[in-house]
């Protein structure tokens, strides 16, 4: 009836007083060892199907990968998971970069998705910023010194204030980023 | 599907456990098909009466659907459910007066009815006295001593399923087994 019966080696030393006290234990299941009554398991589903219904979160799938993995495999896929959402976010603040100097140059109304001023609280006035690099530091420091890239365009100029109304809209991707990390580090 | 994976004995949980942690019911009613005998019967052991083994036996399984989503695949789901089930039962033992036990007195009387009434109630006494000491042994020890007597698991499996070193699961049932020794040399004077 026992699926492991208690071995001499399980305690990796000679004592046969524990031996003892070990065989009393398992005569002691042993004795005790029923089955259940009919309808227990059809009681237990019955209760299961009283609970509401899990569902998954979007991240189980993500999480689901890491819950095999342990020690030194798991810290590396958690470490590749991060690395891949601040490249992800990286190449996303890239592409509203270019997409946002493609707009400038097409029309000179800035599209939303530039101003990466999250917080309102900045002044709009120097983010329309036509910068000749393409560096992603739009999500470097967003909000702090908006002064300091150059000068833009005297046409430019005419549009500071019209991007105002949907920077609240558009912060999404930013905080996107800091949502993506969040599973991640859970996981 | 899930019926015949779970025909096989050596099939991987890995897809039973991905469709419990995607809310599927069907794959839970077929581990409960398969695991409450394990389960009640440690249940049992612990709790010594069958009313409160089945009790805590469906409140163990309504926690473990409440909470496959923590169940982290470091050990067999059987472990994981025994786990929680030792848990809950040393709970329910907390929970219950010192008076009520003369009920597993009655328990033993109904087991045995051949046997002269005296000496069933004195083994039903003993074995009462086993489970108040296994009951009240420190945690570690008795969470290891339950899952691999009353569990009736490996020592590798509780290893598994506690994520605990062998090294260590050892020592914890050497350790908890020590401590027990008075109640068993008490046993053997009778």
């Amino acid at each position: 009836m026992t699926r492991h019966p208690y071995g001499h080696d399980e305690l990796d030393r000679v004592d046969p007083e524990l031996d003892r006290v070990a065989g009393e234990l398992e005569r002691y299941a042993a004795a005790r060892s029923g089955e259940p009554p009919l309808g227990l398991a059809a009681r237990i589903q019955a209760a299961i199907d009283d609970e509401p219904e899990r569902r998954a979160g979007w991240w189980a799938p993500f999480t689901a990968g890491l819950r095999g993995l342990r020690g030194p495999a798991r810290a590396v896929a958690v470490a590749a998971v991060g690395v891949a959402v601040v490249v992800g976010a990286l190449a996303l603040g890239d592409l509203a970069e270019r997409a946002r100097q493609n707009n400038v140059g097409a029309s000179s109304t800035p599209s939303p998705l530039v101003t990466p001023t999250a917080s309102p609280t900045a002044s709009p006035t120097p983010s329309v910023t036509p910068s000749p690099s393409p560096s992603p530091s739009a999500t470097a420091s967003p909000s702090d010194e908006p002064s300091v890239s150059p000068s833009p365009s005297a046409s430019d100029d005419d549009d500071v204030e019209t991007p105002e109304p949907s920077e609240s809209d558009h912060s999404g991707p930013g905080g996107g980023g800091d949502d993506n990390s969040g599973p991640g580090g859970g996981g | 599907m899930w019926q015949a994976a779970w025909d096989d004995e050596g099939v991987d949980d890995t897809a039973l456990i991905a469709a419990l942690r995607a809310g599927d019911r069907d794959a839970f009613a077929l581990v409960v098909e398969r695991e409450t005998s394990s389960v009640y019967r440690a249940c049992l052991r612990i709790l010594g009466r069958p009313h409160d083994a089945e009790d805590v036996t469906q409140e163990s399984f309504v926690a473990a659907y409440r909470a496959i989503g923590q169940f982290r695949s470091e050990g067999s789901l059987r472990g994981w459910l025994l786990r929680i089930a030792t848990r809950q039962c040393f709970r329910r033992l907390a929970q219950r007066r010192p008076a009520a036990d003369l009920g597993a007195i009655g328990d033993g009387l109904l087991v045995d009815t051949s046997a002269e009434p005296a000496r069933v109630a004195v083994a039903a006494e003993a074995r009462d006295e086993i489970r108040a000491a296994v009951a009240a042994l420190d945690d570690p020890y008795r969470e290891v001593v339950a899952l691999r007597f009353f569990g009736d698991m490996s020592l590798a499996e509780v290893a598994e399923t506690t994520g605990r070193p062998i090294n260590t699961v050892k020592t914890h049932l050497r350790r908890g087994l020590e401590r027990l020794r008075p109640v068993f040399a008490s046993e053997v004077d009778r």
